[in-house]
């Protein structure tokens, strides 16, 4: 092999370790963990889809909700506070036998934040442990922790059990 | 007179062709081939016939060895040797006519040693790289052929990444890999290096994360929290693919292509690393060195002693 040769396969290697690495670039899954709650019928286990719901985090600025009439939808995502420990979230509903105040129904979770570095693409964002979920009964008959630990994953993390009839 | 003279001539010359013709014809009349003068037969076949060729030839221990080896698979072992495996037995058999040559050292088993200094990190940190330092190799080199290795070096991290809300730090920490590098040009000129190689890579270190904003939208809130230092131990292998020149004197310069994995990682509650000194970025598969080696001669005791022989001679 001659010196020319072995000097133009030294550049080819040089130009070849010049182009761009291979790596995964875009942030796909978002910062932070958000619970998906899924809507299940208590008589049947099956997923349900409710118009009648509108759900608003309780002490949210401005009481804003992230689901309300007329928009029909199996699950909701609801954010928590990551700088708390605690998040509830206050479940209305809009038909016309059961808007009344006292047949709302509040979901609280309780759980720990951490901070999670997830990639150079995406940053820091937070996880979450739930500890502990629980309900008022009104039209709640129940609710699930499917998965505890919340991470960008999109995915079910809990389940809401609502009465219906079979 | 004259003219019957000639009429005798001719009269001669017809008798001796009508001899001729006459003679012609008798012979093949002799003859009971007639005109091919081959003898004709019609060929029969039997059993014996048959399976003569083959009764004749079941002793011949080519002829078995022949067959044995159609419905065998081979290999050649580390003495040269055509090991044959038959595939219906499974019984091993060496093939002693087909050894194979077994291709000669030109270089000593203790060739030569080499320190190199690997420039890659330090050139791409000036173009813009946000980590990475210094690394440095130590190669023994057996028969210009195997070349063990032993990698240090030193790893460090800083970067901002523009429009991220995070500042990622990891300070001054050491990495080390072991492996071997193989020559494919091992009897040709020592001072050209074509090179494949294998490596494992270990590192502990630490990294925390700073500067972290975190927009809590729907909660218009904004959260500055922060990840404290996080120890963290990873392990990898390397396969690497590269060549090496000569410069000048014991002075030599060369690349390698480094493909790399995970093989083991700590992971910390608040996130994998990104960088890791030794692999670089975590989520990037090929990287590169760049290393500028000195070579030191480990046969030169040899050298010596027959440049003693020869001044002996001289002196004689």
């Amino acid at each position: 092999m001659g010196v020319k040769s072995l000097t133009g396969l030294i550049g080819a290697g040089l130009a070849l370790l010049c182009m761009p690495a291979c790596n995964s670039s875009g942030c796909i899954d978002g910062r932070s963990g958000v619970p998906k709650a899924e809507f299940r019928s208590s008589a049947t286990g099956a997923t349900i889809v409710i118009d009648s719901l509108r759900i608003s985090g309780v002490d949210a600025p401005g009481d804003s909700a992230v689901i309300a009439p007329p928009t029909a939808s199996s699950s909701v995502y609801l954010p928590l506070r990551a700088d708390r420990h605690s998040t509830a979230w206050c479940i209305a509903y809009k038909q016309k036998a059961l808007d009344h105040p006292a047949l709302n129904d509040t979901l609280t979770f309780d759980y720990d934040a951490t901070p999670y570095f997830v990639s150079d693409d995406c940053g820091v964002g937070f996880r979450y442990h739930i500890n502990r979920l629980s309900c008022t009964d009104h039209l709640i008959d129940s609710v699930e922790i499917i998965d505890p630990l919340v991470t960008t994953a999109d995915k079910v993390y809990v389940a809401i059990y609502f009465r219906t009839q079979e | 007179m004259l003219p019957s003279i000639s009429a005798l001539r001719s009269k001669l010359a017809a008798i001796a062709a009508i001899s001729v013709l006459a003679g012609t014809l008798l012979l093949q009349a002799e003859s009971p081939e007639g005109n091919s003068g081959r003898r004709r037969i019609t060929p029969v076949n039997n059993a014996a016939t048959a399976t003569q060729h083959v009764n004749e030839l079941a002793g011949d221990t080519s002829v078995v060895n022949a067959a044995r080896r159609a419905r065998s698979i081979h290999y050649h072992d580390d003495k040269g040797r055509t090991v044959y495996v038959d595939t219906i037995t499974g019984d091993e058999w060496i093939d002693s006519a087909a050894v194979l040559p077994v291709v000669k050292m030109q270089y000593p088993l203790w060739h030569s040693a080499s320190v190199g200094v690997d420039i890659w990190d330090p050139v791409m940190r000036a173009f813009g790289q946000k980590y990475g330092l210094l690394g440095f190799q130590a190669q023994v080199n057996l028969h210009n052929r195997y070349m063990p290795a032993v990698e240090i070096g030193l790893g460090q991290a800083a970067n901002t990444p523009a429009g991220m809300n995070f500042t990622y730090k990891s300070p001054l920490s050491v990495w080390f890999k072991l492996g071997m590098d193989y020559n494919f040009l091992y009897n040709s000129n020592p001072d050209y290096l074509f090179m494949a190689g294998v490596r494992y890579g270990f590192s502990p270190f630490s990294f925390s994360v700073s500067d972290i904003t975190v927009d809590q939208s729907y909660w218009q809130e904004v959260l500055r929290p922060q990840i404290p230092a996080q120890h963290v131990t990873a392990g990898w292998y390397e396969l690497t693919l590269g060549l090496r020149v000569k410069l000048a004197g014991p002075l030599s310069a060369g690349w390698q292509i480094r493909y790399h994995g995970i093989l083991h990682q700590s992971h910390p509650a608040t996130g994998d690393p990104w960088y890791i000194p030794g692999y670089g970025a975590s989520g990037r598969s090929i990287t590169g060195s760049f290393t500028i080696t000195y070579t030191l001669p480990l046969n030169f005791l040899r050298k010596e002693s027959v440049v003693a022989e020869q001044t002996t001679i001289e002196q004689q």
